[in-house]
C-alpha cells in the first residue's frame, strides 16, 4: 500500500485558485458557526475562528485540488526506513497516550477533581505531538 | 544482519542516490541498510538482489542465532 508521495510536477493555476477559494469558504463557515456562540461580539468570534482555521483549510484545499498534480504515489513507500521511523513513533505515542490517560483518569477519580474538556483534549493533543516528534527524532538519530 | 551491499555498489561505481533510485527507495534507506541498521523487507531484499544480479543470501548474512528444533528438545 502506498502511503507517501513524491514530487511530480506543477498544477494548473485553476487548481491553486480553487484550493484558496475552498479554504476561504470553509474558514468563513467555521467563523460563522463560531459567531453564533459568541453573543457578546459576533464579529470578533467570526474573525478569530476564521483566521485560526484558515491555515488548516488552505492545507486541505492543497491536498484536495493541487496535490493530485504535484505529487505522485510512491509504490515502495513501505520499504523506506522513514516509514519504520513513522510506525515506531506513532506506535510509541499511542502507548504514551493510553498510559497517561489511564493514570490521569485514576488520579481524577480518586481526587474527584473537575477538569474542563478543553484542557484535557489540549493536553492529549500536545502529548501526542511531542511524543511522536521525540520518538521520530530518536529513531532517526539511532538508525542514520 | 550484515551485508555486502556497499562493496557491490562500489564495484559498480554507483552512488547511494543511484542505487536508491534503482530500488525506488530513499537514499537514507540505502545508507541505513549498508550500515546494517535497517533490515530491508523481503520484497526490497529481492529487488536489491535483482539489481546486483545475485541471490539474497549472496548479499545478506544473518547474525549467528542457532535455530532450535522443537522435536529434538
Amino acid at each position: 500500500m502506498a502511503t507517501t508521495t513524491r514530487t511530480a510536477g506543477k498544477a494548473p493555476l485553476s487548481a491553486y485558485v480553487l484550493s484558496v477559494l475552498a479554504a476561504l469558504v470553509l474558514a468563513s463557515i467555521v467563523g460563522a458557526i463560531a459567531s453564533l456562540f459568541y453573543d457578546e461580539n459576533r464579529l470578533l468570534g467570526f474573525v478569530i475562528f476564521a483566521a485560526c482555521t484558515a491555515g488548516t483549510f488552505f492545507a486541505l484545499g492543497w491536498v484536495l485540488f493541487v496535490s493530485k498534480y504535484t505529487v505522485e504515489s510512491d509504490e515502495h513507500a513501505e520499504d523506506n526506513i522513514e516509514r519504520r521511523w513513522y510506525d515506531k513513533a506513532t506506535s510509541g505515542a499511542f502507548h504514551n497516550i493510553i498510559t497517561t490517560a489511564g493514570i490521569a483518569l485514576f488520579v481524577l477519580a480518586i481526587t474527584r477533581l473537575e477538569v474542563s474538556g478543553m484542557v484535557v483534549l489540549t493536553l492529549i493533543l500536545v502529548l501526542a505531538v511531542v511524543s511522536f516528534a521525540v520518538r521520530f527524532w530518536v529513531a532517526r538519530r539511532r538508525d542514520s | 544482519m550484515e551485508n555486502i551491499i556497499a562493496e557491490q555498489r562500489g564495484e559498480r561505481s554507483w552512488s547511494q542516490a543511484h542505487l536508491a533510485a534503482l530500488l525506488g527507495v530513499s537514499r537514507q534507506t540505502v545508507i541505513s541498510i549498508e550500515r546494517g541498521r535497517f533490515d530491508p523487507s523481503l520484497p526490497l531484499a529481492f529487488r536489491i538482489a535483482e539489481v546486483f544480479g545475485c541471490r539474497i543470501e549472496d548479499l545478506f548474512t544473518p547474525q549467528a542465532t542457532p535455530v532450535s528444533d522443537p522435536e529434538k528438545s
